[in-house]
């Protein structure tokens, strides 16, 4: 138990970088997944097609498969195009894989949350003169978010599982500190179970945050007993 | 282009081999997670302590931490003792294909069986109540009406699962088994460039392909006695 | 009076940056390859090859920053400028030399496979049959089974491990029956803990020089000779002033320079 001890702020330091990865991988997925929702939904045929092929693809490839071809192969990439200027880190390649897989999915959630908007608000706003964007985000989000967020904490546990993926290409995150940690004590047991409750303790931690969300996003909504 | 087609005609047997590899994870570890999963659902929804408390339990760890991490602890964590190195549990760890199986199988037992857990709350109270006024004891009515009819139910979901599966498969190949994602892998190394995994990947989409539409067509059969739903 | 003040500040702040301007060099390594490379409880980096490095770093008056990865990982990222070079006992080998520059060899290691005593393993092909052998990915050790003793002639199943540290844990549980590495390792895992679970090496060291080189050297990108000339004058250097010596002799009971 002391090897833990001596560990631990290694452990500890991991963990707050799992944590980094997985809101950054969190932000810009939700982009992302507004973004296809809205390529769906656009109405513009060869764009809905186009979004609906990628979304189907990027979902039927392991997230591992698509962590591996960022990290690899985007170096390789802007190696070619930009010599060396910009360096694809672990993170960064984590960032962009784990974000492009929340997307896709996002893509789907928000796309029905969105067409459950009843379609009179949406024309009395362009009525009112407020422009695409603004009814995006004035009309259409907040009513859409309130219908998302039970997938969402769905898709949110899914990704922070996920960001174990990115200690094989490096990151060095609590995972991949137990590994060094197990290798050099060879004492593998106790750190992977030790990582895996301090996993178990945020998503358990995850429920109520997005109960309290649900609670707030669903005020004004009267509560069906 | 070229290369490319080189490589597919070099390493061909290899991804093939990859891919039987995966295939078998998928089907076997499918195959026993719901197995698993029937009794695991049943003892969940059970008013008996000893029985709930315990599936409850092993829902909320397989499905609460990374599968990744379950892997590791499996294959290197109970390895660090002889106790286990001695015992029968060796036969399941001691091979990474085995221990991959196990660790697919676990996990994807405690997400069928939340799945199955809905479905057995879903199953109509009607149903149940005939079934008891008819005479059939407890069991019967939990094994042969409240199970078959959930199992419908949730027929869809537990198919995505199963689609699912085939993407955790790929965390095999960190345990040096050489499924597809393995197989692309060391490709990928030697020849450093990444069209080997891309390759993979569209492997991987085309199984997905192929899953999806016979597990629509299952799902047709499973229920076709409930009648198609008119447009 | 302020805008004088000003600029001969902003002047001095110049000079000080120009002063300090050093080139920086990040060299890729292993986290996990005691003694060599390893990171210890609190996440420093040490060993032998960090020791020497970070004196040849002086000597060559640049900055290192070091960068920890596997090894399959080193030359792809070294190719695509994440890294400038690689400390992490990389054998120059004729393959390796078509996709990147190799200093000149600084340390040597035989390799030899490691078993159980008495699991009746040598390095004659006849012993090996049917076994399973770990190693390191990407190293010349994954070759040589790959090329020398491939697994439809042989009999052989080559079981590749990211690290090596994964390869002696499932030596220990017996996953494996042997893993082939080179003998400097070994011997650190042996002495630490192989030893009193009855491992040791096993049968001659196997001669191969195409497969293995003669021995270990930083590795540059290819045709980047500035950077492997300022390597090559810090390796002279740490071994002309006892640097390698006394890292060797700390960690070693053997010598392994080259001869």
């Amino acid at each position: 138990m002391d090897i833990l001890v001596n560990y631990g702020a290694q452990i500890a330091a991991g963990a707050l970088v799992t944590l980094e990865l997985a809101l950054a991988a969190l932000c810009v997925g939700m982009l992302l997944g507004i973004a296809g929702a809205s390529a769906k939904l656009s109405g513009v045929g060869w764009l809905t097609h186009a979004t609906y092929a990628l979304t189907n693809f990027l979902r039927g490839i392991p997230e591992f498969l698509i962590l591996l071809i960022c990290y690899f192969g985007l170096s390789h990439l802007l190696n070619a195009q930009f010599d060396g200027a910009i360096v694809i880190s672990p993170f960064s390649a984590g960032v962009i894989a784990l974000a492009v897989v929340f997307g896709a999915y996002a893509s789907e959630m928000f796309r029905g949350a969105f067409i459950a908007v009843p379609a009179g608000q949406i024309e009395a706003a362009r009525a009112y003169g407020m422009s695409r964007l603004q009814t995006l985000w004035h009309v259409r989000l907040p009513q859409a978010w309130r219908l998302c967020l039970p997938s969402l904490n769905n898709m949110w546990q899914n990704l922070l599982k996920d960001t174990s993926l990115v200690s094989i290409v490096g990151l060095e995150d609590m995972l991949r500190k137990a590994n060094i940690a197990a290798q050099f004590t060879k004492q593998p047991f106790v750190f992977y179970v030790t990582v895996g409750i301090v996993y178990f303790g945020f998503l358990a931690a995850s429920n109520p945050v997005f109960a309290w969300l649900e609670r707030i996003a669903g005020r004004g909504y009267a509560q069906r007993t | 282009m070229n290369d490319f087609l080189s490589l597919i005609a070099q390493s061909g047997p290899d991804v093939a081999r990859g891919v039987w590899i995966t295939l078998q994870l998928l089907v076997l570890s499918c195959t026993f997670a719901f197995a698993l999963a029937v009794p695991l659902a049943v003892a969940r929804t059970s008013e008996r302590r000893w029985l709930s408390v315990p599936s409850r339990l092993f829902m909320s760890v397989f499905r609460g931490t990374p599968l990744l991490v379950q892997i590791f602890v499996l294959y290197y964590g109970l390895a660090q003792f002889s106790i286990v190195r001695a015992s029968p549990l060796w036969l399941l760890v001691g091979g990474s294909f085995s221990c991959a199986l196990c660790a697919l199988t676990l996990n994807l037992a405690a997400y069928m069986a939340e799945d199955i857990r809905g479905g057995i709350a879903g199953v109509p109270a009607g149903e149940k109540e005939a079934a008891l006024a008819f005479g059939m004891s407890r069991f019967m009515l939990t094994w042969f009406v409240v199970v078959p009819r959930a199992i419908g139910i949730v027929a869809p979901t537990l198919g995505n699962e199963i689609v699912l599966q085939l993407k955790s498969t790929a965390l095999a190949s960190t345990i040096t088994v050489l499924d597809l994602t393995g197989v692309a892998r060391r490709i990928s190394i030697e020849t450093y460039t990444t069209d080997a995994l891309m390759l993979a990947g569209i492997v991987y989409v085309g199984i997905t392909a192929v899953l999806s539409t016979v597990l629509k067509r299952v799902e047709g059969r499973l229920n076709r006695h409930l009648g198609s739903v008119p447009a | 009076m302020k805008k004088l003040l000003q600029s001969l500040c902003v002047g001095a702040a110049l000079l000080g940056s120009v002063a300090h301007a050093e080139q920086v060099v990040r060299v890729g390594t292993l986290a996990d390859y005691a003694p060599f490379e390893y990171k210890d409880a609190s996440g420093k980096l040490q060993g032998m090859e960090i020791d020497i490095g970070k004196k040849m770093c002086d000597t060559m008056k640049v900055k290192c920053q070091w960068v920890t990865m596997d090894f399959d990982a080193l030359i792809p990222a070294l190719k695509a400028k994440q890294i400038d070079a690689v400390l992490a006992q990389m054998s120059k080998t004729p393959e390796r030399e078509q996709s990147v520059d190799f200093t000149r060899i600084f340390t040597t290691a035989p390799v030899q496979f490691v078993a159980k005593q008495g699991s009746g393993i040598t390095d004659g092909a006849a012993t090996l049959r049917g076994k399973t052998i770990g190693v390191q990915t990407a190293s010349t050790h994954e070759s040589y089974l790959r090329r020398r003793l491939p697994a439809g002639k042989s009999g052989i199943n080559v079981k590749v491990y990211q690290t090596l540290d994964e390869a002696w844990l499932d030596l220990e549980a017996g996953r494996v029956d042997a893993v082939l590495a080179d003998n400097t390792v070994a011997y650190d895992w042996l002495t630490k803990a192989g030893r009193k679970e009855g491992f040791d090496f096993v049968g001659k060291p196997i001669a191969d020089a195409e497969i293995f080189g003669d021995g270990t050297a930083i590795a540059v990108r290819k045709g980047d000779a500035p950077l492997k000339a300022l390597f090559d004058k810090g390796i002279a250097q740490v071994q002309a002033d006892g640097t390698f010596a006394a890292a060797n002799k700390r960690y070693f009971p053997f010598s392994i320079a080259p001869q």
